[in-house]
């Protein structure tokens, strides 16, 4: 399969390259010093800051970076920074799903919900993570579940397990990864009229980067007829209509088993009685493309045979990476990456790698083209480097509030829900400084009552119950600021951070609230939210 | 020497609000505006487009022309909302008939009719507005609903489903976490403020000034004024009243200049797909009956000079798609790529419909500039309709929106 893909002509990456005689000159290109760049990579490869020792090896050998890369991507936390980054394009981590626990029995309104849209981002993520092939993420015959999800999913979970698990669904669906999930399905239903196309669509801009909806369309008045019984047979024959119809209609004929139609029909059971209503609806039999086949695990495999499929992974990949979508100049070295990764045996680590080595990636300040020296935190790093460093992660009522919309606060602070925002903001705004500052104040609040409980606390100098000396405030305050914003504080901060302490110590006599205030500084200060 | 707490507090003090930018833009008109979306794609047949004579074309049952003034529209016993709003409000309403949106998926067509574009980089029509004219602390506030602010992240915010943003403000946030989080300072919100603000100007100048960097001046600066912010209630965002109540209070009080928010519809849908009169009425005597409020309330809540917000509020109705002319098997009708848009308010030249669609319930041909049909001219774009609202809003369109011009005949 590897050979078949390499040897493909055609990809739509080749159309967008730009021409080899563009006259630019090469410029060294400006790159961020070690420790920058250590942070960069320790957010986007395990979703954490570097570790004050990390940060003191990678500047006495700036060459020790790599190994810190390949590290991290060994780390388990990387598996959760993949799950984060497909998650923009899937667009599956709603919270707001039809139905809800008590109709299903699940145990936990938030965990059923998020774990719903989180079935088929973690069998991707487990794919990268394990160096699998990548096209396992539509011919895998397992799929991840929590404990809440297999309260409800027919899958085999575990007796005694309570985190992800791989699993297999116990209703003899037909295997294909992510195509044969509920999580995918159940996130993009159809309509009955509508034939499964919505969910073909996602097949097409999910994996393939190739949204049918963005092709241009005419829907001219003078070649339409209005005859509603020939309109189908024109989406087939007229021009205007085949553009994507032709493609559509036969992709969405191979998911008629999963009815999801609406709340009254929505079931977790594959459907094997309904596979075949295409031929009662469109008549269109499964194809892919022009390939005809029958079931899901024909599409499966015509997916990974598809040479857009893994294109669209490391354009994606770089996407999520670079915080921007691909420009023209992009087009050669996405096209380089993708051959070796074919040549690698599909190991996304081997994208990952390339990505980040990029001097795009690398870049120190905007005289790279097409760099991306400063990029926004997005909510999801927020969350988890405060949880790192503090151990506190924002729920209520068990939802996680930095990862829900329906009482959390995820589009507040600049994320995406998947349906009225599509794409995590890029600049900071009124509200996610608010977040931020709300956020910072429960974390410190939080770290300062359980520091002593950490294996590695983050008061190192003097624990926050105790009136420290001068010297041991103003260290403290030094390396809290190592700590949390991986920068060496200067006299001035850590002058003015001294004085918040010592008004909050007047005031209230506890060293604990006065240290709480000054973490929430820490906490607050906007270097966190870039990197 | 540890500074004194006095010593924090003088040196802090001068520090905050020195660093709101974007002053008011000499002569331009001051405008407001509320978006209502219809989102899932609302039924032009059942309101806006009596095509009761098309050949193409089902009309709904029980369904009849109606006529206010120079306003043609459908009506229907179980509606009467929408011919009282006509009657009431038609003077200073249009509507503009056979919008296209060359799509008939609702990603796509949010995005077309709120920016004209499917790239998705473009700001909405509510971001453009708000950072548009005169400066205020949230320029587009979103209750509810798509927003795209492209560009101008800066300058919109979500009030969030279920009052998220009022929480936040509310100063509690240890009410709603599920975890002890032992002592939370309180009372030294304006020293870490003014800390914050010389970090963020230590920021800026490592990030070597840029859009990053005035985002977060920005941003900051205009944190401050939120928290100063009293008087309305931000959590009332659950239903469509709540919602038409609560962007009148923010026009008023000057918190924002462009308030978005969603109409109910049936069960909070719109996408008929099934029965479509049931559910496209009912949300048409919702949304009419919600505009007839909205617009008496404005005419008696008065902006921050003391001046009604019906001399500067515009109130613009629209919903991503159309819906096809024919009802489908269930009843239902399927996504149309033609729409209607009610735009409300002053400076709107009222008492008309502008364009229209054929007896396909296609958008007709139309010349913007000059008004008039013109079959060999493209179905007006939300581009048009965009362009339209910036120069009601005083706004030059031309640099914004460069391909499409305004719509002559709204310009009052």
């Amino acid at each position: 399969m590897v050979i078949l893909l390499l040897a493909c002509a055609g990809d739509p990456a080749e159309s967008r390259r730009p021409s080899e005689d563009s006259g630019a000159e090469e410029v060294a290109p400006a790159q961020m010093d070690a420790e920058r760049l250590l942070v960069r990579l320790s957010l986007d490869l395990r979703g954490v800051r570097p570790s004050p020792a990390e940060l003191d090896a990678v500047k006495a050998d700036p060459t020790s970076v790599d190994a810190s890369i390949e590290a991290w991507l060994a780390d388990p936390a990387f598996e959760r920074r993949m799950m984060e980054l497909w998650a923009v394009p899937f667009r599956t981590r709603l919270d707001d799903y039809p139905g809800g626990a008590d109709v299903f029995g699940a145990s936990s309104e938030a965990r059923f919900q998020a774990a719903i849209g989180e079935e088929p981002l973690r069998l991707i993520a487990r794919v990268a993570a394990d160096d699998r092939p990548w096209t396992d993420v539509v011919t895998a015959d397992w799929t991840m579940s929590d404990a809440v999800l297999a309260e409800v999913w027919p899958v085999d979970y575990p007796d005694g397990a309570e985190g992800w698990e791989e699993v297999h669904y116990t209703d003899g669906r037909p295997s294909a990864g992510v195509l044969s999930t509920n999580g995918m399905w159940w996130r993009y239903g159809s309509t009955i009229e509508n034939y499964n196309r919505g969910r073909a669509n996602a097949i097409a801009r999910v994996l393939l980067c190739d949204d049918f909806l963005h092709r241009p369309v005419s829907f001219s008045r003078t070649n339409i007829s209005l005859e509603s019984d020939s309109l189908l047979e024109q989406t087939q024959t007229d021009p205007n209509c085949t553009t994507c119809h032709v493609a559509v209609d036969p992709l969405g004929s191979y998911l008629f088993g999963f009815t999801y139609y609406d709340t009254a029909f929505v079931s977790p059971t594959y459907n094997f009685a309904a596979e075949r209503d295409w031929a009662n609806g469109t008549t269109i039999a499964p194809s892919y493309f022009g390939e005809p086949g029958d079931g899901l695990r024909d599409l499966g495999r015509q997916v990974a045979n598809d040479p857009r499929f893994v294109s669209c992974a490391v354009e994606t990949t770089w996407t999520g990476l670079m915080a921007r979508a691909a420009v023209g100049g992009d087009f050669d070295t996405l096209s380089d990456i993708r051959d070796d990764f074919i040549l690698g045996g599909l190991k996304m680590k081997d994208v990952v790698r390339r990505v980040v080595a990029d001097p795009r990636y690398r870049a120190a300040d905007g005289t790279v083209a097409d760099g991306a020296p400063y990029k926004l935190v997005p909510v999801e790093l927020l969350a988890s480097q405060v949880e790192a460093l503090t151990g506190f992660r924002w729920t209520f009522y068990e939802y996680d509030m930095l990862g829900t919309d329906l009482y959390g606060l995820r589009l507040l602070a600049g994320g995406a829900d998947g349906v009225y925002v599509t794409t995590p903001a890029t600049q900071p705004n009124t509200t996610l400084l608010l977040v931020q500052s709300r956020l910072a104040a429960l974390a410190a609040g939080y770290a300062v009552e359980h520091d002593a409980e950490r294996a590695d606390p983050l008061f190192d100098v003097v624990a926050p119950d105790v009136e420290p000396t001068d010297e041991q405030l103003l260290a403290q305050l030094r390396s809290l600021s190592l700590r949390v914003l991986s920068q060496r504080a200067s006299d001035a901060d850590v002058a003015d951070a001294a004085a918040l302490w010592e008004a909050a110590y007047v005031d209230s006599g506890s060293p604990s609230e006065a240290w709480a205030l000054a973490l929430t500084l820490l906490l607050r200060d906007p270097a966190l939210l870039v990197y | 020497m540890r500074p004194s707490r006095r010593m924090l507090l003088q040196g802090l003090g001068a520090l905050v609000g020195t660093t709101l930018a974007r002053p008011a833009r000499a002569g331009t008109p001051t405008r407001r505006f509320v978006f209502v979306v219809s989102d899932g794609g609302w039924d032009p047949l059942t309101a806006f487009a009596p095509l009761f004579d098309a050949s193409g074309v089902q009309m709904g049952a029980g369904a009849e022309p109606g006529r206010v003034g120079g306003i043609d529209f459908v009506d229907h016993p179980d509606r009467p909302s929408v011919r009282s709003f006509f009657e009431r409000w038609g003077g200073q309403a249009a509507v503009v008939n056979g919008v296209s949106v060359p799509s008939v998926s609702h990603d796509v067509c949010r995005l077309l009719a709120l920016t004209g574009s499917s790239g998705g980089d473009r700001a909405d029509w509510p971001t453009l507005l708000g950072v548009s004219t005169a400066p205020t602390t949230l320029p587009s506030l979103v209750l509810s609903g798509p927003s795209f602010p492209g560009p101008y992240g800066v300058a919109s915010a979500r009030a969030g489903s279920s009052g998220q943003l009022a929480s936040l403000l509310s100063g509690r946030p240890q009410d709603q976490s599920d975890t002890w989080v032992g002592t939370v300072p309180r009372g030294y919100d304006s020293e870490v403020d003014a800390l914050v603000a010389t970090r963020t100007a230590a920021l800026s100048a490592r990030l070597g000034g840029g859009a990053l960097a005035d985002a977060f001046t920005d941003a900051h600066a205009r944190l401050q004024q939120l928290r100063e912010f009293r008087g309305v209630d931000l959590s009332s965002v659950w239903d469509q009243p709540s919602r038409l109540d609560l962007a009148v209070q923010v026009l008023s009080a000057g918190l924002s200049r462009a308030v978005t928010l969603t109409s109910d519809g049936q069960y909070g849908i719109w996408d008929s797909h099934t029965d479509n009169d049931d559910v496209q009425g009912y949300g048409f005597e919702l949304l009419f009956s919600g505009l007839n409020d909205l617009l008496e309330q404005l005419a008696r809540t008065n902006d921050p000079e003391g001046v009604p917000l019906s001399e500067s509020t515009i109130v613009v109705a629209l919903s991503e798609m159309g819906r096809t002319p024919q009802y489908n098997a269930s009843n239902g009708r399927d996504h149309w790529p033609y729409t209607s848009v009610l735009v409300v308010g002053p400076g709107v030249a009222g008492d008309q419909v502008v364009s229209g669609f054929d007896d396909g319930f296609y958008g007709l041909g139309y010349d913007p500039e000059r008004g008039v049909a013109d079959e060999s001219a493209p179905a007006l774009s939300p581009e048009h309709v965009g362009a339209t609202l910036l120069a009601l809003a005083g706004v030059d369109p031309t640099e914004a929106i460069p391909n499409a011009p305004p719509i002559a005949p709204l310009l009052g």
